[in-house]
């Protein structure tokens, strides 16, 4: 067997070929997929096949790079760099190839012409050279398969792991806020403006783990405590309709948290947290001598049982034979720091990953969260903030979360592949409160089967469908015992039209039925077009419909806490609905200095010093949107029955602009982030503005790298939430402002680091009557490998 | 870049400091919400007597002095005085004594006026805001008048004499302010 040997940077570049691989219709590519869905039915095509073998470098240390996805471009074809860099890659077709070779931080590699024959195997040293632009990311959400991020239809904001940890949160929901467009109001996502707050009554952004939903079975709604943040390896923020892959709850987008895979070296992590409430702003505002602050003043500076807080997080990953398991646990405690507001939570769960060859994989993740915490509804008055009535005092609610999901993925071939997958998710809870018991435990099982079948019929495209079926069932004292389930079928097919054009076209049809109350069907279609008109420049358009079936909770729902009392409308049988456009432009911008051994010194000649020295990458983003939504569900009061429901209210639209600017510079050690966002929601009935929406949100970003110290800095505004819902609505509101800063200490395995947030000790609310956390601190200690 | 550990410190304190003063002076908006009475200690507020007539019925759970920015004039259908109410409503006062013939209360409020001060009963159901019965409002006149008397609360001053006769007889009728709830049995 001879070997064809390529050694290049990725600078080595040729005419692009179409893999050699016999154009088939449909009906072929149908067939093929019930062979594969059997398994062991052979090979459609009889046609020789070859391989390739590989190691990725770094071009800079000449040390092998892990990780590293390397892609064959044209097929469902791919692999990962093990721990030496090596790979490969074993029956492909006869043909001529294009492989990418990708791994953030590091400049793509694309080899060209890379023949594959049984007779020979292609031999590939790839030497990555060390960079950081933001369209080097690859996206799995927006698409529902793997894709560059400037190839999505749709805006898609990443947060990797690093962003999320230096950022010491107990709860991703704090290290997603620092995300352009993203608010969170009492756990509840509002994605440009899509949610505002609806007492946590069902979400119009669907929360995904590994690609599975992560939504509670009765109300749609998004538990953050349920995902364990040490696990995390980055987060997938998708703007704009995802109804025509994902169905309902994703119309206003999709939030997809992406957990770490078991390592294949043993490899033990920790994290201890400790921090502490400082004194309310105002004097009147202490409820207690426990602030630490307080006593230390009075010359005690011992901070047991001051308010304050812990976790600690533990995990071990490791591989046996082609088995990678990962186990993780916490422990997180608060004593809050307002009257009622403690919690105690613990968290256990693993992920097991076995992967049978390069070609099939299937991967098995749990986690149970148990939290008891103090209910703390509203506060008495504004002249004490950080106290709950009377009556609310004692008031508990013990809450269990627990799922379990699975993907089995398999390549069958060069065209097709396949994902299996199964999901479970239990959420269990009671009150124990002064003047009831209630309690709801609600399961929601769902399988999917989706296929990716890469086409050459007229232009190289990638057909991606399946189905998908979801059964809800509650057992509540609030809502009684009913059953939902919801089937689907979507497909959608993303076209090549040219090396600079990409046409994404595809629907979801959805059967959604409420037993004994109503069934309703959906079409959600969604269109986009990607355009790189120039080098890292990306133009998109898409349009789309999404939808959002009500839940249980609102259709269902009975229940009174502190005298407000919820009651169900039966007749709320309307799915809402959304129309969506979006027109969105990015652009790359890099600049490496030429020689940045140059000897000049800065007074001879500073604009020399400075060129040779300075170096700087920026990704700049810019979109224009607009929803508009029928059927819109919010609470509202009704008069006759003097309680709260949820109805259809009729129609809204929500229009806006986002910018977003990312950059670093020197060599990564300065970067940043800007993002801007401005809408105008209106109820086009009544014409006033949308409740709890703010029109302008800014969040900004800097850190800084000095040897092995950092040091960073988020700040955080929305303006003034102009609207809320008809309760206690005259209260003063203020608009957001918020400042983080943190100094970290990296000694290796070993890192501590120091972080306050809400240094101005602004206080705020975004709902009624709920003070937004005052200023605290954390000090971290974290072990990695 | 490399720099020594001192350097790298003030450096990053540096940048940290450089950057708070820019945001702190282009963003600084105070700190945000503040207490009803800043400054003033409880000095800012309303005072007065309240004499109950009539039996206490033995439903109380409690009474407060309820404070609402607006008067719902012409507003009789009880099915828009809820959301008025909810809209419209500044503070309770803490819980007043029951079971007792008169008593004094004090509370703060922010500088404004308010169209109606009132006392409120509250049943000892768990729907307390729903079963809750105005007894009686703050009239300047002694209720001659039609509608009750706005206070007028200005900075630093505790206003004197909100005195208010709560009649209990109107837990037993229905008043325009809060109707009785009826338990939806909808499914």
């Amino acid at each position: 067997m001879k070997t064809q040997n390529i050694h290049s940077t990725p600078e080595t570049m040729g005419k692009q070929h179409i893999p050699g691989i016999q154009k088939a219709g449909f009906i072929s590519g149908i067939l093929l997929l019930c062979a594969a869905s059997f398994g062991s039915v052979p090979q459609a095509q009889e046609k020789p096949e070859g391989r390739i073998v590989g190691t990725v470098n770094s071009r800079e240390t000449k040390e092998p790079l892990f990780g590293a996805n390397i892609f064959i471009v044209g097929t469902s074809l791919g692999t990962v760099s093990d721990l030496q860099g090596r790979f490969e890659i074993s029956r492909i077709p006869q043909g001529t190839y294009m492989l990418e070779i990708s791994l953030i931080g590091y400049k793509k590699g694309i080899f060209r012409n890379v023949r594959i024959s049984p007779a020979r195997t292609a031999s590939i040293r790839a030497d990555l050279i060390p960079i950081v632009l933001h369209q080097q990311t690859m996206v799995v959400t927006a698409s529902k398969r793997r894709q560059r991020l400037e190839d999505a239809p749709t805006t898609v904001d990443v947060m990797d792991a690093g962003a999320i940890r230096m950022r010491s949160v107990t709860s991703l929901d704090q290290a997603l806020e620092n995300a352009a467009g993203f608010g969170v109001i009492d756990g509840q996502i509002d994605l440009r403006g899509s949610t505002g707050f609806n007492w946590a009554a069902g979400s119009r952004v669907l929360m995904l783990v590994d690609g599975h939903p992560l939504i509670n079975g009765d109300t749609g709604g998004i538990n953050w405590d349920a995902i364990p943040v040490e696990e995390v390896e980055k987060v997938e923020i998708v703007k704009g309709a995802g109804s025509a892959l994902y169905g309902s709850n994703a119309m206003a987008g999709m939030v997809n948290v992406i957990t770490r895979d078991p390592s294949p070296m043993p490899e033990t992590r920790a994290r201890f947290s400790w921090g502490f409430y400082d004194t309310p702003a105002y004097a009147s505002w202490k409820w207690t001598d426990r602030f630490w602050t307080t006593r230390i003043a009075k010359g005690n500076w011992n901070p047991v049982h001051s308010l304050s807080f812990e976790e600690v997080d533990l995990s071990h990953s490791r591989k046996v034979g082609k088995v990678g398991f990962s186990l993780n646990a916490s422990r997180r405690r608060s004593s809050g720091y307002f009257e009622n507001g403690d919690y105690s939570q613990w968290n256990a769960g693993g992920k097991v990953k076995m992967d049978w060859s390069s070609r099939k994989s299937l991967s098995l993740a749990g986690n149970w969260t148990f939290n008891n915490h103090g209910e703390f509804l509203q506060w008495i008055s504004q002249a004490k903030p950080l106290q709950a009535p009377q009556e609310e005092l004692g008031n508990r609610i013990h809450y269990e979360k627990i799922y379990f999901h699975s993907t089995f993925k398999n390549i069958v071939n060069s065209r097709l592949d396949y994902t299996l997958k199964a999901n479970f998710y239990r959420t269990n809870w009671r009150d124990y409160f002064r003047d009831n018991n209630d309690y709801a435990r609600t399961d929601r099982f769902g399988v999917e089967a989706q296929f990716d079948y890469v086409a050459h019929w007229w232009k190289p495209q990638t057909v991606t469908f399946g189905s998908e079926a979801v059964h809800h069932q509650a057992r509540s004292m609030i809502y009684g015992n009913p059953v939902m389930w919801d089937a689907a079928l979507y497909v959608e097919d993303e076209l090549k039209i040219a090396d600079w054009a990409t046409l994404t076209a595809g629907a979801r049809y959805d059967y959604h039925r409420l037993v004994q109350v109503f069934a309703d069907q959906q079409i959600s279609p969604r269109t986009g077009l990607v355009l790189h008109p120039a080098k890292a420049t990306s133009v998109r358009v898409s349009a789309g419909r999404g939808f959002r079936a009500p839940s249980i909770a609102e259709v269902f729902a009975d229940i009174t806490v502190s005298g407000i009392r919820v009651v169900p409308n039966l007749d709320l049988k309307k799915a809402e609905k959304a129309t969506s456009l979006e027109l969105g432009i990015n652009q790359s911008l890099a600049f490496v200095p030429s020689n940045n051994r140059d000897s000049t010194r800065f007074l001879k000649n500073p604009l020399r010093w400075t060129m040779n020295r300075f170096d700087f990458q920026l990704f700049a983003d810019i979109a224009v949107f607009s929803s508009r939504y029928e059927n819109m569900i919010d609470v509202d009061l009704n008069p006759t029955l003097m309680a709260f429901q949820f109805v259809n209210l009729g129609k809204a639209k929500i229009q806006g602009l986002e910018f977003r600017l990312q950059g670093t510079a020197f060599r990564g050690h300065v970067s940043g982030n800007v993002g801007l966002t401005w809408i105008d929601p209106e109820d086009v009935k009544t014409g006033k503005t949308l409740n709890y929406r703010s029109r302008q949100r800014t969040v900004t970003g800097f850190d800084l790298k000095l040897g092995r110290w950092s040091f960073g800095l988020d700040y955080r505004h929305a303006s003034r939430i102009e609207e809320v819902v008809n309760l206690f609505s005259s209260d003063e509101r203020v608009p957001m402002h918020v400042m983080d800063g943190r100094i970290r200490l990296d000694l290796g395995s070993l890192e501590f680091s120091v972080e306050g947030k809400n240094l101005r000790n602004y206080q705020y609310t975004l709902r009624q009557r709920y003070l937004e956390p005052i200023r605290h601190f954390i000090f971290t200690m974290r072990v990695k490998p | 870049m490399k720099l020594s550990s001192k350097r790298a410190w003030l450096v990053g304190l540096g940048w940290i400091l450089c950057l708070e003063c820019l945001l702190g002076i282009s963003c600084y908006q105070g700190h945000g919400l503040s207490p009803l009475e800043p400054n003033s200690g409880n000095t800012t507020g309303i005072q007065g007597r309240i004499v109950f007539s009539g039996h206490w019925p033995d439903s109380t759970k409690e009474v407060r002095v309820a404070v609402l920015k607006s008067y719902p004039i012409g507003m009789t259908h009880p099915d828009s005085l809820m959301a008025f109410v909810l809209a419209n409503l500044v503070a309770f006062s803490d819980t007043l004594p029951r079971f007792v013939t008169e008593c004094n209360y004090r509370f703060s409020l922010p500088v404004g006026s308010y169209a109606w001060v009132l006392v409120a009963w509250f049943p000892d159901i768990p729907l307390y805001l729903f079963g809750v019965k105005e007894l009686g409002a703050y009239y300047r006149m002694g209720g001659t008048q039609k509608i009750p008397s706005p206070v007028h609360v200005i900075p630093g001053v505790m206003m004197e004499g909100i005195n208010i006769s709560a009649d209990l007889n109107n837990v037993k009728r229905p008043v325009p302010f809060f109707k009785t709830v009826k338990k939806q049995t909808g499914k």
